[in-house]
C-alpha cells in the first residue's frame, strides 16, 4: 500500500528556473501526474509557463489561486509541485462561455474512474452546467472535488494549469481510479429570508421578490450593520453577508456576492431562477466548527493520512487569524497529516445524492483511503 | 422546522419547480431542465421521467411498449431497466398516484403524471416525506400538459418537416429528366442562372455547351425508341462519370444535351483553350462505340459552345442574359449542323448577324402573302424525247426591303416559325388555280408541290389538301405531294399512314432528294410509294464519276424491284442526259431541258 502524493516540490520565488527544477525534482519519482497550485500573487507574468507546460511527458493539472495551503499554513506566494503516483487522465474543456451550444466529450480511458479532482475558472460562466454534464454522464458513481482558479482581483486571467499551456475559461477534470472521502462543511446560519430570486442570469441576481437585488440586498446589511456600499467596500461588507440556497434536506448552498454591476449582483456559482435565497451570517467559532466537524465525521478507518483541502478565500477573509486555527483543526482532524491545499474562488464536491455542488464560503476536504501503489513504467 | 417555515418550504419547492416546467418547446430540454431543477431542489440522485402517452396499447397491458424515458443522470441499463420495467407495471395497473419502493439506502418514488406517464425520484439515505411527495402532485398535472404540448409542437414540426422534404423531393424530381437520369432543361436554366451570377461576381469564364447526336433519329426509326433510350443512357452516364463537381450535363431533348462548366480561368484566350479541349473531349466520348444489344453505334455531335459572361448584354436582367447565352450555343450548335455537322463551333458575331438576318426573314415572312411578295415558278419535268410530263412548283420569295431571298434561306425559317403551314396552303392554292386554267392541256399529267415536313406531320394536312383539290375540281392524279427524308424519319408510321391515306385517295407521294439524308433502304418498302426523285448531287457530272453510276444504278435498280417511278432532277448538261437517257428512267428535270420559270411562260411552253 503506498501513498497517493510523492514528495512535494515548494518554492517561494515562481520563475522559469524556479519550476524547471521544481519539475525535475518531482518527476525524479516517476509520477504518473503532477499537480500545481500556484499562488496569484507569484505569477504576474506568465508567458514562461505555456512552453514548459506543453513540454512535459506526463500529465500535468493545476491552477493560480489567491493562495496556497502547505503544512497547515497559507503561503500567498509561492507555488507546490505535487507528483502523484497514481493513474491519472486530465480532460480539458474549453471556452465555458459557450457551453451550453457546445459538445464536451466526458468519456474517459481511464478503466473504473472512482474519482475526479476539477479545476475550473472561477470567474466563468455555465460553471454549473459543466458540472451538471459530469454529473449526467457519470452519475453518483463518480465522487467529484475541486475548486475555482483564479484572481481575487475578480478579473478573469489564465489561471489553469494543462499540458496545452495555462488556460482560462475552461474546465479540468482529472480522473482518477482510487476512492476518496469528502467532507463538506461551512457553518453559515441564516440571517433573513426568504427572498424570491424572480430574475437571474446564470451567477448574476438581478432581483429578489421584484425589486433591484441590490437595493434588497443592501438594506437587510443596513439594518444589521448600519452600512452603506455607497461609503464602505462592496466585499468588504458582502463577505459577511453571504446568499444561501436551500435545499431539502441537505446543508444551505452559500452563494458570495463579489461585485455589483448595476443594481445587480455579481455571485461565484450559479443562482437558479426562482429560487428562495436567504442572507445568512457566521459566528468564527461556528464556521471553524463546521469545517472540523465535518472532516471528523467523514474520515474512515481505511484513511492513509493524506488528502486535499480545498477551501474558500473568503472564508479567510471572513474569519482573518482564526483561519489558521480552522486549517490546524482539519490537520488534527486528519491525524496532523501533512495538509496541501488551496484557498479558492468556489469549491465543487459531490452531495451525498451524487449531484455535484459549486459551494461558496466551505471548506471541502478530501481525504484518501489506502490504495495499491502504481509506480509508472519508464518508458 | 417550525410550521410557518415548513409550509414556506413546501411553497418554495412547488414555486422553483413549477416555474422550471415548460421552458423549452422540445420535450428533451424542457424535461432537462426541470429534472435537472427537481434533482438539486429535493436532493435526489436520479430523476426519470418515462413516457408512455405515444405507447401502442394493447388488451394485454404486458404487451404495451416500453414507453420513453428521459433521465437524469444517465443510470447503469440494468437499473434504468428495472425502474422502467415498475414504472410500466405502475403506470398500466392504475393503482393510485405514487408508489414506493425501498431498497437498501435506496428510495425510489413512482408518481403518475396523469395521461403522460411515470416521474421517478430516486433518494439515497433519507426518505422524502409525504408532505413533499403530496405538494409535488399538483406539479405533475401542469408538467403533463406540458409534455403533451412539447409533443405535439414535434409532431407539428415533423409533420413540417416531412411536408417540406416530399416538397424538396418533388423540386428535385422536377429538375431530372426520368430517361437518362441527368438534370433536365430547368435545373439546368437555373444551373445557368446562379454560375452567371457567381461569374460575375469572381469574373470567372465558364462555358455552355449545346450538342445534339447527329441523324439519332435513325436509330430510334430503325431499331426502336427502346434502343434509342439505351443509347442516350449510356451516353449520358458515360458523360457523367467525366463531370468535374459544380458541372453541369443536361438532357434538353431528345437528343440534344447542355453541358455547364464553370471556373474555366480568369483569361478569356485559356478559358476558350480549355473549352475547345472540352469539346473535343465530349466529341471522343460520344463517338467512342457504344454497343446495345447485338448494334454497336459510333454516334458523331454537333456541338456550339459559348464563353459567358462575355458578350452579354449586363443592361439585361440576369434570366435575360442567360437566355441569350443559350441562344447563342444553339446558334453555334446550329451553324455546325448546317455545315457538315459532327464537330464543334463557338458563337461569334457572325453568327449574330445571322441570326439578326433570320429575324428579318422571319418578321418580313409574316406579311408576305399580303404583301402578294411570293410567286410560283414551275419547272417542267419531261420525258426521255424531251416532251413536258409534269412540273414541280417552286416558291420564289422578293420583298422590298430584302430583295430576293432563296427557298433554301427562307423555308427552313418559315418551317421553324410555322409560317410554312400558311404559306403551303397558299401554293396548293396557286397551283390548283393554274391546273385548273389550263384543264383542256391533256399532255401535262401532274404538278407536284414539296411539302415540309411540318406541314405533313399537321394533323389536318390531307383532308385540307383534298378539299382545296376539291374546291378547284381538280384531279387528285394532277397533283404529287413531295417529301424528303426527313419527313419519314421523324415519324414513319405517321408517314405511312398518310401517305397510305393519300394514296387511296389518289394522291401520289414522291420521295425527294433521295439519297442526300439518312438513304436507309430499311423503311423504303414499308413506304407507299409511287415515285423516287434521285438527288442532283448524284447527277452532277455523272458521265464523269464513277462512283456515283454505281449509286444511281442502284437507285434505278431498287425502283425497278419495288415498281416504283424514278425521276432524275439537276441534269444541267447533254452529257449528263446522254448517261441518264439510256436508263429505265420516268423523267428528268434540269436546267438542260427547263429552267424553273413563271406562271404565263409554263402556261406558253405547254401551249406551244
Amino acid at each position: 500500500m503506498g501513498c497517493l502524493f510523492g514528495q512535494y516540490q515548494y518554492s517561494a520565488i515562481v520563475s522559469g528556473e524556479s519550476l524547471q527544477s521544481l519539475l525535475s525534482a518531482a518527476l525524479s519519482n516517476s509520477p504518473h501526474a503532477l499537480l500545481i497550485f500556484c499562488c496569484d500573487e507569484s505569477l504576474k507574468n506568465h508567458t514562461f509557463l505555456d512552453p514548459i507546460l506543453t513540454s512535459l511527458q506526463v500529465p500535468v493539472f493545476g491552477g493560480v489561486f489567491p493562495a496556497i495551503i502547505l503544512e497547515g499554513k497559507v503561503f500567498e506566494k509561492g507555488i507546490i509541485v505535487l507528483p502523484i503516483m497514481t493513474p491519472v487522465e486530465v480532460k480539458v474543456f474549453e471556452n465555458l462561455k459557450n457551453a451550453p451550444t457546445s459538445t464536451f466529450d466526458l468519456t474517459n480511458e481511464l478503466p473504473n474512474s472512482e474519482s475526479a479532482i476539477v479545476l475550473i475558472d472561477g470567474l466563468s460562466r455555465n460553471i454549473d452546467f459543466a458540472l451538471n454534464l459530469i454529473f449526467e454522464h457519470y452519475g453518483k458513481k463518480l465522487k467529484v472535488f475541486g475548486g475555482g482558479a483564479g484572481s481575487l482581483s475578480f478579473e478573469q486571467n489564465p489561471c489553469l494549469f494543462s499540458n496545452q499551456g495555462l488556460l482560462t475559461d475552461a474546465m479540468l477534470v482529472a480522473f482518477m481510479q482510487i476512492p476518496w472521502d469528502l467532507a463538506v462543511g461551512h457553518g453559515w446560519e441564516v440571517l433573513q429570508g426568504p427572498f424570491l430570486a424572480n430574475e437571474v442570469d446564470d451567477n448574476k441576481i438581478i432581483q429578489l421578490n421584484f425589486q433591484p437585488a441590490l437595493e434588497v440586498y443592501e438594506n437587510v446589511i443596513k439594518d444589521f450593520e448600519n452600512k452603506l456600499f455607497a461609503e464602505h467596500d462592496f466585499f468588504e461588507l458582502a463577505k459577511i453577508y453571504p446568499f444561501g440556497i436551500q435545499r431539502l434536506d441537505d446543508d444551505i448552498l452559500v452563494r458570495d456576492p463579489v461585485s455589483v454591476e448595476q443594481t445587480s449582483l455579481l455571485c461565484v456559482g450559479k443562482v437558479p431562477e426562482n429560487t428562495m435565497l436567504y442572507i445568512l451570517k457566521g459566528q468564527n467559532s461556528n464556521l471553524v466548527k463546521a469545517a472540523v466537524d465535518s472532516v471528523e465525521s467523514s474520515i474512515t478507518t481505511n484513511f492513509n493520512g493524506q488528502g486535499l483541502l480545498f477551501n474558500c478565500v473568503s472564508r479567510q477573509l471572513f474569519l482573518e487569524n482564526e483561519f489558521e486555527s480552522e486549517l490546524q483543526g482539519i490537520a488534527s482532524a486528519m491525524g496532523n497529516s501533512e495538509l496541501i491545499g488551496a484557498l479558492v474562488l468556489g469549491e465543487v464536491a459531490s452531495g451525498e445524492s451524487g449531484a455535484i455542488h459549486f459551494h461558496n464560503k466551505t471548506a471541502i476536504t478530501a481525504t484518501t483511503k489506502t490504495f495499491p501503489i502504481l509506480t509508472k513504467e519508464l518508458d | 422546522m417550525y410550521s410557518a417555515d415548513r409550509a414556506l418550504q413546501i411553497i418554495s419547492i412547488q414555486y422553483e419547480l413549477v416555474m422550471n416546467i415548460g421552458l423549452d418547446q422540445r420535450l428533451e430540454n424542457m424535461l432537462s431542465s426541470f429534472m435537472q431543477r427537481t434533482l438539486q431542489r429535493l436532493s435526489l440522485s436520479m430523476v426519470m421521467l418515462v413516457d408512455f402517452n405515444q405507447c401502442e396499447l394493447t388488451d394485454d397491458p404486458q404487451g404495451h411498449t416500453e414507453g420513453t424515458s428521459y433521465c437524469f443522470p444517465q443510470v447503469d441499463a440494468a437499473h434504468g431497466k428495472w425502474l422502467i420495467s415498475e414504472a410500466k407495471s405502475f403506470y398500466y395497473r392504475l393503482a393510485g398516484d405514487h408508489y414506493y419502493i425501498g431498497k437498501q439506502s435506496r428510495h425510489s418514488y413512482f408518481l403518475t403524471v396523469p395521461q403522460f406517464g411515470v416521474l421517478i425520484l430516486e433518494r439515497e439515505s433519507t426518505p422524502l416525506d409525504e408532505m413533499i411527495l403530496a405538494a409535488l402532485k399538483p406539479l405533475l398535472v401542469k408538467l403533463s400538459a406540458s409534455c403533451q404540448a412539447c409533443q405535439e409542437h414535434q409532431n407539428l414540426i415533423k409533420e413540417v418537416e416531412a411536408r417540406k422534404l416530399a416538397e424538396t423531393q418533388l423540386i428535385e424530381q422536377s429538375m431530372i429528366d426520368p430517361q437518362s437520369g441527368l438534370a433536365n432543361r430547368k435545373k439546368f436554366n437555373l444551373s445557368l442562372l446562379s454560375a452567371l451570377s457567381s461569374s460575375i461576381n469572381s469574373k470567372e469564364i465558364g462555358a455552355i455547351f449545346i450538342f445534339d447526336l447527329d441523324r439519332f433519329k435513325v436509330i430510334n426509326n430503325t431499331l426502336g425508341h427502346e434502343v434509342g433510350d439505351e443509347v442516350i443512357n449510356i451516353l449520358g452516364q458515360r458523360l457523367q462519370e467525366c463531370m468535374r463537381p459544380g458541372d453541369t450535363l443536361a438532357r434538353i431533348g431528345g437528343d440534344e444535351f447542355a453541358l455547364l462548366v464553370v471556373d474555366l480561368s480568369l483569361d478569356e484566350s485559356i478559358a476558350f483553350e480549355k473549352s475547345q479541349k472540352i469539346a473535343k473531349k465530349l466529341g471522343k466520348l460520344i463517338s467512342a462505340p457504344i454497343k446495345v444489344g447485338d448494334n454497336v453505334f459510333s454516334i458523331s455531335n454537333s456541338t456550339g459552345v459559348n464563353l459567358f459572361p462575355l458578350d452579354v448584354d449586363s443592361s439585361l436582367s440576369m434570366r435575360q442574359q442567360a437566355d441569350v447565352i443559350v441562344k447563342n450555343a444553339d446558334l453555334a450548335m446550329n451553324s455546325v449542323k448546317q455545315a457538315n455537322r459532327n464537330g464543334y463551333n463557338f458563337y461569334n458575331k457572325e453568327l449574330q448577324s445571322y441570326s439578326q438576318r433570320k429575324a428579318q426573314i422571319e418578321n418580313c415572312l409574316q406579311t408576305a402573302i399580303f404583301n402578294n411578295e411570293f410567286e410560283v415558278y414551275y419547272q417542267p419535268l419531261v420525258a426521255v424525247d424531251g416532251k413536258v410530263l409534269g412540273a414541280e412548283a417552286l416558291l420564289r420569295w422578293s420583298n422590298q426591303s430584302l430583295g430576293r431571298v432563296g427557298p433554301d434561306e427562307f423555308i427552313p425559317i418559315a418551317e421553324e416559325s410555322g409560317l410554312i403551314l400558311d404559306i403551303g396552303a397558299w401554293v396548293l392554292e396557286q397551283v390548283c388555280q393554274i391546273l385548273s386554267s389550263i384543264a383542256s392541256n391533256e399532255a401535262l399529267k401532274y404538278i407536284s408541290v414539296n411539302v415540309s415536313p411540318r406541314q405533313f406531320i399537321h394533323h389536318n394536312f390531307a383532308n385540307d389538301l383534298l378539299g382545296t383539290l376539291n374546291k378547284y375540281g381538280i384531279n387528285s392524279r394532277q397533283i404529287r405531294v413531295e417529301v424528303t427524308e426527313g419527313v419519314v424519319i421523324d415519324n414513319i408510321d405517321l408517314t405511312i399512314q398518310k401517305m397510305r391515306y393519300l394514296k387511296d385517295n389518289g394522291v401520289v407521294t414522291m420521295l425527294d432528294d433521295f439519297g442526300s439524308g439518312y438513304s436507309s433502304l430499311s423503311y423504303l418498302h414499308q413506304l407507299p410509294l409511287q415515285t423516287i426523285k434521285i438527288d442532283k448531287s448524284f447527277i452532277t457530272d455523272i458521265e464523269k464519276t464513277n462512283r456515283n453510276h454505281v449509286i444511281v444504278d442502284s437507285i434505278i435498280d431498287i425502283c425497278e424491284h419495288f415498281s416504283l417511278e424514278c425521276i432524275v432532277e439537276g441534269v444541267e448538261n447533254c452529257n449528263e442526259f446522254e448517261y441518264l437517257a439510256t436508263k429505265n428512267i420516268t423523267a428528268y428535270q434540269g436546267y438542260y431541258f427547263h429552267r424553273p420559270m413563271p406562271k404565263y411562260d409554263f402556261i406558253a411552253l405547254l401551249e406551244q
